[in-house]
């Protein structure tokens, strides 16, 4: 008997016909495979894991009804009946609790050099509130020491003139970062990696900036599959598209395009004193090719092109100064292209080689008063990355840039101090086309030093030195820093350098400057620390702690006899905090800097700086909820110094009042207040990802005067307010 | 060049001060231009300055003022506009009667009846470079009076200059009304324009040293008692438009040409 049971059974077991089952795991929207996930299925109590690509294989499970499950951490649980060997090679899509915006491109965490630096990733600034659609340098005004302004997106670092401030793509000098008036950055966010500011005691790899440096980095193109992002909102358009060319090579190609003109131009229908010719335009593209020429070697090259275009009309002169009236044309077109060779000699050495290759074009005209500057640009930088023993790192590197500008003039000498401003038509008008040529020629050596491998100390000994051939001189400049990393939450760092920067074009020009004017230069001294307290978890407190001065020497002011000197000093001096908080769903930063900004000119005596905002407070907030975003920022900021005007003379020659400044920068606006916030819906699809979002500037309508209007002769006034509350609306969509 | 884009957009949403007193309009006392017999004399030449002013609400009065001459101190490069710096400087006085007949008939406008001479020094040209005695060098003469309790300062520009031909005063400016000379006052929606004699041509030693050959540019400047124009500031032969309504008392339109170099030559109508 018992042997029949056994041979009825295996009849049974014969007769359930065993098959292969397989499929692919990705990520609901961006199609990411999903590796080391176990899949299930019921009722067999069978398992398989997925490999690098997703893929998994089930062998010999019963056919007929089965569920397949699927129940990872950070995911939705997926739950799904089939007829296991019906079906084969399916795609399971499990959904993310959380998106950010662009996932598809999102890179990993940022390696910072500089501890005295601060930086932004794509993941960071893409949603940060007031960052006007994720624009990088603008979602920069978030961190510390960077002042608002309003109506404008200048950067004002650390008190400094926004002109003390170097703009760099991927290292390379370039001639502005924003298009009109601060409106966006001129580089795509979805093609930036990260931005980074380094605001004080910043390492030798960077000069000619005694302010600070704002540095895009572009990113690399994903080479998995083909990428694409398009969006639209009420003032942009734009696109990206990236993705494999082979095994080796990937490409970006990002184009945006502005139709702000076409709103500013129903502004102006009916404004009689203005008519705008043609709208104001700006566009920017940028494409970066990614190549592994071969295990040692890859090789990436960036091409940013931008422009910014404005013709207009005005019936009646601008600021009552009778010469500024009529045609005005305003151009700003550069382009960069930027190649870039790494190489890994060995896991310890390493070189890095890039170029910028670029033209400059700007043209500014008022009524037949113009200036055209045509500027061929250069740039190289290399570097030399070695680490000799464990204790010892060295990087050697070379920052060369050659310009050749062809200059055409047809202008009123300017003079201007404490913000007040001789009339367009009472200066002296100059005429001329010249071409010029300057070099400035940069090396540095910057040293990692451990007295021993667990030293808490870390010594960085750095030399720069620069020359610069239109003043015809050399710098050595000594920097050094310190790092002790008590533990690792706790490190505590301190900087001491100089920096040096060439004269700006027009204060060197022998017609327009002054051809004896020489570079003005700054030490800088910083201290400070970061504490984190989250204990290697993602919830929790992370504390920054610095404090910074700035001794700024031989700055160039004007000078009515010899239109410019360096006769020009001043110092920086103040504190900041960064609170940075997060718990689950919700992270939040507070972020506040204290400063002290003076310049002495002789004969104006001491005063606060242009750019001193005594305080800087910033309350940032985040909360996600399934595929709500909803963001935050408000920010408070001591109100700009301003010059009183007391009077004016009536220029009869030139039919304008001159105005009379009372003491410089003796007043202030009222303080700025601001509060942003944004909101993002993510739709997420199987194959793709729409966002809509909500992004409204200023919500409060605050006024926030930062300028002051005044009637033909000074004798009425009335301040100017900034920007009023601005929203923004659009939608994105990825694959 | 960004400043100049945030000033367009603030004009374009903010407008540019509509509550402002318009430049155009006259109504307080004010000093309109200060004429020269001579804009361009030799050194050591005497000019005499005579003052346009317009006091039209100021029911004719004596004004007194004070004048101040020297050589340029350097306001095109951003100089304060005083004598300060020139031990030289000679001072002096002015004094405006608008109760004169041609004042007060004339809504207290037009040139004053004083008349200041002014000597301009034998020495201007002394430490000048040769470029700076052709272009010329500027002796400045500053008007300063107290009216209603507000100071009002005036200067104007005698260049000396060796270049040889002397600037002259404009000449033969009219005004016309939608295309004929005006003889009544504008209604709404009206063309104004001012013809004039040709612009002169004159040589001048540009930044690289070369001598070249300009010619003026005229400019306009548009004042009135009622109403505003579309634009206060024109060129010759440029249309402005009167948007105010046709007026009810007597009023005035005054036109000042100016040729770029301290010339200058001033129509005054009043109507009825």
């Amino acid at each position: 008997m018992s042997w029949l049971l056994l041979v009825l059974f295996s009849f049974s077991l014969w007769a359930q016909e065993n098959v292969t089952f397989n499929g692919t795991l990705l990520e609901k929207g961006t199609r990411k495979p999903l590796k080391d996930v176990s899949v299930f299925i019921l009722p067999h109590k069978l398992k398989a894991v997925t490999g690098e690509n997703g893929k998994f294989n089930f062998e010999n499970i019963p056919a007929g009804k089965c569920t397949v499950v699927i129940n990872l951490t950070g995911y939705d649980k997926l739950e799904r009946d089939l007829e296991c060997g019906k079906v084969q090679n399916l795609n399971f899509y499990i959904e993310k609790k959380y998106y950010t915006s662009f996932e598809t491109t999102v890179i990993g965490k940022v390696t910072k050099r500089d501890d005295q630096g601060q930086s932004l990733t794509q993941e960071e600034f893409i949603k940060a509130p007031g960052s006007f659609g994720g624009d990088p340098v603008r979602a920069a005004q978030n961190l510390p020491g960077v002042a608002a302004t309003s109506g404008t997106a200048q950067i004002v670092v650390q008190g400094a003139s926004p002109e003390d401030t170097g703009y760099l793509i991927n290292g390379h000098r370039v001639p502005l970062v924003f298009h009109f008036g601060g409106l966006s950055s001129v580089v795509i966010p979805e093609a930036v990696e990260r931005v980074d500011l380094l605001p004080s005691g910043y390492g030798p790899e960077y000069s000619r900036a005694i302010g600070g440096i704002i540095g895009l980095t572009t990113k690399a193109p994903k080479d998995d599959r083909v990428h694409g992002m398009a969006y639209v909102d009420l003032l942009n358009t734009g696109g990206l598209i990236e993705g494999p060319i082979n095994n080796k090579s990937s490409f970006l190609f990002s184009g945006r395009y502005s139709y702000i003109g076409q709103v500013l131009k129903q502004v102006a229908k009916d404004n009689e004193d203005f008519e705008l010719t043609s709208a104001p335009t700006y566009y920017d593209v940028t494409s970066i090719y990614k190549l592994k020429v071969d295990e040692k070697n890859d090789f990436k090259a960036t091409f940013v092109l931008s422009k910014d275009s404005l013709v207009s009309f005005a019936n009646k002169p601008i600021n009552n100064d009778p010469k500024l009236r009529g045609d005005i044309q305003n151009t700003t077109e550069f382009f960069r292209l930027m190649p870039q060779l790494t190489t890994r000699f060995s896991e310890k050495h390493k070189m890095d080689n890039s170029l910028s290759i670029g033209k400059d074009s700007i043209f500014f005209n008022v009524s037949g008063r113009f200036l055209d500057i045509d500027s061929n640009v250069i740039s190289q930088r290399s570097e030399f990355v070695s680490e000799w023993k464990p204790t010892y790192k060295t990087y050697i590197g070379l920052d060369n840039q050659w310009s050749q500008s062809r200059v055409g003039v047809n202008l009123p000498t300017s003079f201007e101090v404490g913000g007040v401003r001789t009339p367009f038509s009472v200066g002296d008008v100059k005429k001329f086309e010249t071409e010029a040529s300057s070099t400035l020629l940069g090396a540095y050596l910057r040293q990692e030093i451990k007295t021993s491998e667990d030293s808490k100390w870390t010594y960085l000994p750095n030399i720069r030195v620069d020359h610069f051939t239109l003043t015809r001189e050399s710098f050595l400049e000594p920097r050094f820093q310190l790092r002790y990393q008590q533990d690792p939450s706790l490190l505590l760092r301190g900087a001491w350098g100089k920096y040096v920067q060439p004269p700006l074009p027009q204060e060197s020009s022998p017609i327009y400057g002054n051809r004896d004017i020489s570079s003005p230069y700054a030490f800088h001294y910083m201290v400070g620390y970061t504490k984190d307290f989250r204990q290697g978890t993602t919830n929790g407190l992370e504390f920054t702690n610095n404090f910074f001065y700035k001794e700024l020497k031989d700055l160039v002011v004007p000078d009515v006899q010899s239109r410019y000197s360096n006769s020009g000093t001043g110092t920086i001096a103040g504190g900041e905090i960064q609170a940075k908080f997060r718990k689950n769903e919700w992270t939040s930063q507070v972020v506040y800097t204290y400063l002290e900004s003076t310049r002495h000119i002789p004969g104006y005596g001491s005063r606060p700086s242009e750019f001193d905002q005594t305080h800087n407070l910033n309350l940032i907030g985040s909360y996600r909820k399934e595929k709500w975003t909803f963001g935050g920022r408000f920010r408070f900021v001591s109100g700009l110094p301003y010059t009183p005007i007391t009077g004016a003379n009536f220029d009869s020659d030139n039919d304008v009042y001159i105005p009379i400044s009372g003491s410089i920068y003796s007043q202030r606006f009222d303080a700025f207040n601001q509060l942003d916030i944004r909101i993002d819906r993510s739709f997420i699809y199987e194959k793709w990802i729409l966002t809509a979002y909500l992004d409204v500037q200023n919500i409060m309508n605050s006024k926030n005067p930062s300028s002051i209007d005044y009637s033909y002769d000074y004798s009425q006034s009335k301040k100017g307010t900034g920007l009023p509350i601005l929203p923004t609306f659009g939608i994105k969509g990825e694959f | 060049m960004n400043k100049l884009f945030l000033i367009i957009i603030s004009l374009l949403f903010y407008g540019c001060g509509d509550d402002f007193k318009k430049v155009e309009v006259l109504s307080e006392f004010r000093v309109l231009s200060v004429v020269a017999n001579t804009p361009e004399v030799l050194p050591g030449a005497v000019v005499n300055l005579q003052l346009f002013v317009s006091d039209v609400k100021g029911g004719g009065r004596s004004i007194p003022g004070t004048t101040v001459s020297c050589i340029d101190p350097g306001i095109a490069f951003g100089a304060k506009v005083n004598c300060d710096h020139d031990p030289s400087a000679v001072t002096g006085t002015y004094d405006i009667d608008t109760t004169t007949p041609d004042m007060t008939s004339n809504l207290f406008t037009g040139l004053a009846a004083d008349v200041l001479s002014v000597t301009v020094p034998a020495g201007i040209f002394i430490g000048r470079s040769t470029t700076e005695q052709f272009n010329g060098v500027s002796y400045i003469v500053i008007f300063n009076f107290t009216v209603d309790g507000k100071t009002v300062s005036v200067f104007k520009r005698i260049v000396a200059t060796n270049r040889g031909t002397l600037n002259t005063n404009p000449l033969g400016s009219a005004v016309f009304l939608n295309g004929v000379a005006i003889t009544s006052a504008p209604a709404k929606d009206d063309n104004l324009k001012v013809t004039t004699n040709s612009p002169e041509t004159y040589d001048f030693i540009n930044a690289e040293g070369d001598t070249e050959t300009r010619t003026e540019v005229f400019q306009v400047a548009w004042f009135i008692t009622q109403g505003k124009f579309d634009k206060p500031k024109s060129d010759v032969d440029e249309t402005v438009k009167y948007l105010g309504d046709a007026a009810t008392e007597p009023s005035l339109v005054v036109s000042i040409v100016r040729d770029d170099r301290g010339g200058v030559q001033i129509v005054r109508e009043v109507f009825p």
